[in-house]
């Protein structure tokens, strides 16, 4: 269950509009490689995650994107508020006006919709986590691009704790990935090579002796 | 010791206060993630302890001046619309 707390994770505090930058930041709400998809694809992959705390881990992560979902919603949402159609256009907004005004609506910077698919969840653990890896840093660098772009220092302040969160998910996604590979040398039918166990599908084996090198 | 951080946030500015909450929220859910690959280590499970103990004092004096953070909070005496009708967090008057 999800329960709402009427605050930000982080605030959000924008003095200037700035359509222009909202648009950049947008992809960050529904572009490859944006906060929904990061909650969607750790949300749904939690299920046959085989270890409780892997679980544990992206449920935690996934909640804590609905958050940068949120707080990423709140920059276009302040950047975009109280300007103009014509101040609009003049800041290269006039396309996305045309289809949503100024309503929070999940593209990509260039324009594309939101889509599942741009994450995956496969039903087996080793490679769910390395995806998961990849998205952090695919995140990471999108918000690099968005810093190299963006001026303001009430836009950056926020893309930069933002930035460093996609740090510590990876970091907490290699420890996961470390925790299955040690259970994988136990239980897989072959512990020198653990890829050929799906370990969220294949039957876990009783745990085999080391092999003596 | 403890007397004085109660007083000291009775007189904080709402978003003072608000930054308090948040700031002790977030250093519970960091410590959370640490926790979930790291689940024996029993000094960050004592520090989120603390920062759990210090976000429910800062959050008790924020729901009774300001309003509520979450349903469950809202009180009779301030009616619903201390809940449903103050600002949202995603605009610039509630951060």
């Amino acid at each position: 269950m999800f329960q709402y707390e009427k605050a930000l994770q982080y605030p959000v505090k924008i003095a200037r509009p700035n359509a222009r930058l909202a648009k950049m930041i947008m992809s960050q709400l529904g572009g490859p490689d944006g906060e929904l998809g990061a909650s969607m694809r750790y949300l749904n992959q939690r299920y046959t995650m085989p270890l409780r705390e892997l679980q544990g881990v992206l449920t935690d992560i996934g909640t804590e994107e609905l958050s940068h979902m949120e707080m990423v919603s709140a920059l276009i949402y302040q950047l975009t508020k109280d300007l103009t159609p014509e101040q609009l256009e003049a800041q290269g907004f006039a396309d996305y006006f045309v289809d949503h005004t100024a309503g929070i609506y999940p593209v990509s910077a260039s324009g594309v919709p939101f889509s599942a698919a741009t994450f995956q969840s496969t039903g087996d653990a080793i490679t769910d986590l390395h995806e998961d890896l990849a998205a952090e840093q695919k995140a990471r660098t999108t918000y690099d691009n968005i810093l190299r772009l963006a001026d303001d220092p009430d836009v950056r302040d926020v893309i930069r704790f933002l930035r460093e969160r996609e740090i510590v998910h990876y970091q907490r996604f290699g420890e996961s990935l470390r925790l299955i590979q040690d259970r994988l040398a136990k239980y897989a039918a072959d512990p020198n090579n653990p890829y050929a166990t799906n370990v969220s599908f294949d039957p876990m084996r009783k745990p085999q002796p080391r092999p003596r090198r | 010791m403890a007397e004085m951080r109660l007083k000291s946030l009775d007189k904080m500015e709402k978003d003072e206060l608000l930054r308090q909450v948040q700031m002790h929220q977030f250093s519970m859910h960091d410590l959370a993630l640490y926790l979930d690959t790291h689940p024996t280590d029993s000094e960050a499970l004592e520090a989120l302890l603390a920062h759990r103990e210090a976000c429910e004092r800062a959050s008790a004096i924020y729901v009774r001046r300001f309003g509520a953070l979450r349903k469950e909070q809202a009180e009779a005496e301030n009616g619903w619309a201390a809940w449903s009708n103050t600002p949202w967090p995603w605009e610039k008057e509630a951060n």
